[in-house]
C-alpha cells in the first residue's frame, strides 16, 4: 500500500467528523445491526432510523419494490420510539461514533420535544429533522414542501436545543434554494439532501400498484443526478454546510457531491448491497484526494471547475 | 537481562518454571495491568477503563505476567468481523527490546477469535516515534492522519496491516466447526453472519430455468437449516451496472465444509432480472454474499412425525432440515419423516434425487402428472394428515413454497390441529433487519421482519391476508 496522508476530517455544522461519510437514515437501522460486518468507527458517523415520540408499526406490506437502478419504499417510519432508542439501542453503539438522530413528527412541537429529550444524551452528536418523508399520512413532507411550515418547524427546534441541527429537505419541491434559505434563516446548522423522490410503479399482470401504500419514495443510483443538481443549487443559495445524499455507491459518486458543494455525504440504499459500502466509500475518497493532490478532504467541497463564460 | 516468555497455551505442563506467562487477562489481573499502563503511557486507561474494555463484546486483552503476578506488558484490542483494532500496547521500560510486544501481537493474531480478522487498524500519536517504528517493523503501513485527534490537540497517525495469510495455519483448520450437524438444528443461529466475496465454483443449469450454484467462501460460519444468504451477482469491480440493484435472498441448500473455506450450494429458479444475472456468472467470478441470515426451522421434537412440504423453488429451503430430521430419527430410533414435494412438472424438481437419497418417505406431485401424483401437493398432504389423525405423538408440518401453497398447508394443519411452520419468501432489500422492507403482518396487526424474525414462522401467527410475499 502506498503511503499517503490526507486529512479526512470535516466539520458538519458543528459536528466534528473523522471522515465525510455518514450513513443515511432508514438504511442503517440503529447502527448495531452492522456491527458483525463493520467497525462503525470507520465511518464519519451515522444517522439513525427516523424516531418518533411513540413507537410506530409502519405500513402494510408490500413495502418495497425494485425499479431500474433504484428501489421504491413506503415503510411508514416504523421505529422503536425515542425511549427504547435511548435505553436499548444507543448503549450498543461504541464510543467515538458520532450518532446523528433523525427525528420525525406530525407537529413542530413533537420535533422540538424529541430534540429536547435527546439533548445532552451521551453519543448523540446532533439531530437531523426529517422534514421530507414522502409516504406517511401526515407530517414530514408537509414541512419540507411549505416554506411557512418549514419556518415554524426549524424555529421551534432551534428554541429547544443548542445541539447541531441538520434539516433533511424534500426533493419534491419547485425551489430547493428557497427551502434552503428558510432553514438557514431560522438557524439550522446544516442541510441534508435529498430524501427519496415521490414515485409510483405498477404490476401490469395484477394491474395493481407494486406497493400497498400506492406511492413510495425512490432511492438509489437512479436519483443521483437529481440529487447532485439539488445539492448544487442549495450550495449556491446558503452558507451552512450540506450533507449530500442520493445513490452514492462509490468514492467517485461521493466526490461528485463534495465538488458540487457538499461538506459530507450519506450512503443509503447501497448499504443493502454490501454492509461495508460506506466505509469503502470513505477509503476511496482518500485515494481520490491523494491522487489529485488534495491534502485535505474538506478542500474538495465546492471545488467544481465551471466552464468560463 | 533476557526474558523467557512462554505462551500460556504452550506451557500448560511446564509447572514451576520461572517464566513470564503470556495469557488473556481476567478481571483480577486488571489492577496490575492498569498500574503498568500508567507507568508507561501518558494517556493510559485507568482501572475503570480496563474494566469497561474487558466487559465490552469482542474486546481482547493479553498480558505478560511474572511468577510474582507483576505485569511486564499488555495489549488491548478489539475485533469485529474482518477488522481488528489495537487500542494500546505497553511494555515495562526495563523489559523493552526483548520482543515482548511482538509476542503479544502474535498471541492475539493467532488466537481462535482473531482468525477471521483480515486487517488490523491502529492509531498512534505523531510524537510516539518508537511505537511507529515498532508497528512498521511488524508490517504496518501509514495510511492517513487525524489532526487534533487527541484531547491535547496532537495528531494521530493511522496505520494498518493486512493479515499475513500464512498465519491462518493448520491450527485453524482443526478448530473450525462449519457445515451442518444434528446439533446445528438447535442452535447455530447464534453465529454472526459474514460479508464476503464468494468465488463461483459451479453454476450449472439442471432443468428448464433451474440452476445449481456452488460458491466458495472463506471463514464460513455454521448454519442452521432454513437460513439464507443475500447474493449480489457480479459484485466488486466487475459489477459494471447498478441494474438490478439489490441483492437476492437465496436459501442455503447444502454446505460442503473444507479446511479453510467451505462451499455452499444454492438451487435457484430464473424468474426475473436478478436470477437472470445470477445465471450468467461463471466459475471464477465473484458473487457478493452476506449470511447466514435469519432464523431457521425449530428442531423437531423427539419421536415426532415431521412432514416437510416443499413447492417450486421453496424446496431448496427444506433440504438441510430434511437431512437433519432424518439423521435425528436414525440416531434416536424413533419418529418419522415424510417429504412431500410439488411442482408444475418433473423438470422443476431437480432436487428430488437429493431428497430421495435421504431414505425418508418421499411423495411427489406435479400439476401435469409428469411424475408422482397429478395435482397440487396439498392433496397427498391432506391424505397423510387424515391418516395420522389418530396419532398421539406429535405431527408437525414444515412448509416452504409459493404463498398460496403455504396458506393452504396452514389451513389444513389448523383443521387437523397440527402445528405448522412456514418459511416465508417476501421480497427483501437488505436481509439483515435494517430496511424494514420485508415486513409481514401478524395476527392482531403486529409486524415481523421476514429476514430477521423469520423466514420461518409458526403458521398460526401470520395474517395471511397481509403477508406481503
Ligand atoms: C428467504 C428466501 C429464500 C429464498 N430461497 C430461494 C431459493 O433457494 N431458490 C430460489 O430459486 N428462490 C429463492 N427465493 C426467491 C428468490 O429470492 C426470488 O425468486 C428472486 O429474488 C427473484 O429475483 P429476480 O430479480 O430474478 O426476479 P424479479 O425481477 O425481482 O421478479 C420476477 C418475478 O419473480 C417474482 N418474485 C420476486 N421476488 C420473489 C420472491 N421473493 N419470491 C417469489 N417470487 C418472487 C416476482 O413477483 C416476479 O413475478 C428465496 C426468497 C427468500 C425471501
Ligand atoms: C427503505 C428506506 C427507508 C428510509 N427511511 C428513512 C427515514 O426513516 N428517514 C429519512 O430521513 N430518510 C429515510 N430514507 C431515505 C434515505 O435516508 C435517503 O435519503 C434516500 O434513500 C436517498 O439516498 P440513497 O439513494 O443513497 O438511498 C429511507 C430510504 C429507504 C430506501
Ligand atoms: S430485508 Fe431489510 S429488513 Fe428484512
Amino acid at each position: 500500500m502506498a503511503e499517503f496522508c490526507v486529512d479526512t476530517t470535516v466539520n458538519l455544522g458543528g459536528i466534528a467528523l473523522r471522515n465525510p461519510v455518514l450513513t443515511a437514515s432508514g438504511t442503517f437501522g440503529y447502527g448495531s445491526e452492522f456491527a458483525p460486518f463493520l467497525d462503525l468507527r470507520r465511518l464519519g458517523g451515522f444517522v439513525t432510523k427516523s424516531l418518533t415520540l411513540q413507537p410506530r408499526q409502519g405500513n402494510l406490506p408490500p413495502r418495497i419494490a425494485e425499479t431500474p437502478s433504484g428501489m421504491l419504499n413506503a415503510i411508514g417510519i416504523e421505529n422503536v420510539g425515542v425511549d427504547a432508542f435511548v435505553t436499548e439501542k444507543l448503549p450498543q453503539i461504541p464510543e467515538g461514533v458520532p450518532v446523528i438522530v433523525s427525528v420525525f413528527g406530525t407537529a413542530p412541537e413533537e420535533y422540538a420535544d424529541l430534540c429536547q429529550r435527546l439533548d445532552g444524551v451521551p453519543k448523540v452528536a446532533g439531530f437531523e429533522l426529517n422534514a421530507s418523508c414522502p409516504h406517511v399520512k401526515s407530517g414530514g413532507i408537509e414541512f419540507g414542501q411549505n416554506p411557512k411550515s418549514l419556518t415554524q418547524l426549524v424555529s421551534s427546534v432551534r428554541a429547544a436545543t443548542r445541539m447541531p441541527v441538520l434539516v433533511k429537505l424534500s426533493p419534491n419541491v419547485t425551489s430547493i434554494a428557497e427551502m434552503a434559505r428558510v432553514c438557514e434563516g431560522e438557524g439550522a446548522d446544516g442541510l441534508s439532501l435529498i430524501n427519496t423522490l415521490q414515485a409510483l410503479d405498477v404490476n401490469v399482470e395484477t394491474r395493481r400498484p407494486v406497493l400497498r401504500n400506492v406511492l413510495g419514495g425512490l432511492s438509489g443510483p437512479a436519483i443521483r443526478p437529481v440529487a447532485l443538481r439539488m445539492v448544487w443549487q442549495a450550495a449556491q443559495a446558503v452558507q451552512i454546510p450540506i450533507c449530500g445524499i442520493g445513490g452514492i455507491m462509490t468514492g467517485e459518486d461521493a466526490v461528485k457531491f463534495l465538488l458540487c458543494g457538499a461538506t459530507a455525504v450519506q450512503v443509503g440504499t447501497a448499504s443493502y448491497l454490501d454492509p461495508t459500502m460506506a466505509a469503502q466509500v470513505a477509503d476511496a475518497i482518500v485515494v481520490y484526494a491523494a491522487r489529485h493532490g488534495f491534502a485535505r478532504v474538506q478542500d474538495l467541497t465546492g471545488a467544481l471547475e465551471l466552464p468560463v463564460r | 537481562m533476557s526474558v523467557d516468555v512462554r505462551d500460556e497455551r504452550e506451557i500448560k505442563q511446564v509447572q514451576g518454571a520461572d517464566v513470564w506467562r503470556l495469557r488473556r487477562a481476567a478481571p483480577q489481573d486488571l489492577r496490575e495491568i492498569a498500574e503498568l499502563a500508567r507507568e508507561v503511557l501518558c494517556d493510559a486507561w485507568t482501572l475503570v477503563g480496563f474494566e469497561e474494555h474487558l466487559r465490552a463484546a469482542r474486546s481482547d486483552l493479553w498480558w505478560v505476567c511474572g511468577s510474582d503476578g507483576r505485569a511486564a506488558g499488555y495489549l488491548a484490542a478489539r475485533y469485529l468481523a474482518g477488522e481488528g483494532e489495537i487500542f494500546s500496547i505497553g511494555v515495562r521500560a526495563s523489559l523493552r527490546r526483548q520482543g515482548l510486544a511482538s509476542r503479544l501481537l502474535k498471541a492475539l493474531e493467532t488466537s481462535q477469535e482473531w482468525r477471521g480478522v483480515a486487517r488490523i487498524h491502529l492509531e498512534v500519536r505523531e510524537s510516539n516515534q518508537a511505537a511507529q517504528a515498532f508497528y512498521a517493523r511488524q508490517g504496518f503501513v501509514r495510511v492517513g492522519k487525524r489532526p487534533r485527534y487527541y484531547p491535547d490537540g496532537e495528531m494521530a497517525i493511522l496505520m494498518t496491516r493486512d493479515r499475513v495469510d500464512s498465519q491462518t495455519s493448520m491450527r485453524d483448520a482443526e478448530s473450525r466447526a462449519c457445515g451442518v450437524s444434528a446439533q446445528a438444528v438447535a442452535g447455530a443461529e447464534g453465529t454472526l453472519p459474514i460479508r464476503a466475496q464468494a468465488e463461483v465454483v459451479v453454476n450449472r443449469p439442471e432443468a428448464t430455468a433451474q440452476y445449481r450454484l456452488r460458491l466458495r467462501v472463506a471463514n464460513w460460519p455454521s448454519v442452521a437449516p432454513g437460513q439464507f444468504v443475500m447474493l449480489t451477482p457480479k459484485a466488486g469491480a466487475a459489477r459494471a451496472c447498478s441494474d438490478p440493484l439489490l441483492p437476492r435472498p437465496m436459501a442455503i441448500y447444502r454446505v460442503f465444509e473444507g479446511e479453510t473455506s467451505s462451499e455452499i450450494e444454492i438451487l435457484y429458479r430464473v424468474v426475473g432480472r436478478g436470477t437472470g444475472l445470477l445465471s450468467e456468472v461463471s466459475p471464477g467470478d465473484q458473487v457478493g454474499l452476506v449470511g447466514p441470515l435469519g432464523r431457521g426451522f425449530p428442531a423437531p421434537q423427539a419421536g415426532e412425525h415431521s412432514i416437510l412440504v416443499g413447492g417450486g423453488s421453496g424446496i431448496a429451503s427444506l433440504y438441510l432440515f430434511a437431512r437433519a430430521a432424518c439423521e435425528r430419527v436414525r440416531q434416536e430410533g424413533a419418529g418419522r419423516v415424510s417429504i412431500l414435494l410439488g411442482a408444475r412438472t418433473v423438470a422443476d424438481l431437480p432436487a428430488q434425487s437429493d431428497f430421495a437419497d435421504l431414505g425418508a418417505e418421499l411423495i411427489l406431485a406435479t400439476e401435469d402428472g409428469s411424475v408422482g401424483e397429478r395435482g397440487f401437493v396439498t392433496e397427498p398432504l391432506r391424505v397423510l394428515l387424515e391418516g395420522s389423525a389418530a396419532s398421539t405423538s406429535g405431527v408437525v408440518l414444515y412448509v416452504c413454497g409459493p404463498t398460496p401453497m403455504m396458506r393452504a398447508c396452514a389451513n389444513l394443519a389448523a383443521k387437523c390441529e397440527r402445528q405448522c411452520f412456514v418459511s416465508l419468501e417476501n421480497p427483501m432489500a437488505c436481509g439483515f433487519g435494517v430496511c424494514l422492507g420485508c415486513a409481514t403482518t401478524l395476527q392482531g396487526g403486529g409486524k415481523a421482519l421476514v429476514c430477521k424474525d423469520g423466514p420461518v414462522f409458526a403458521a398460526d401467527r401470520i395474517d395471511w391476508e397481509n403477508v406481503g410475499g
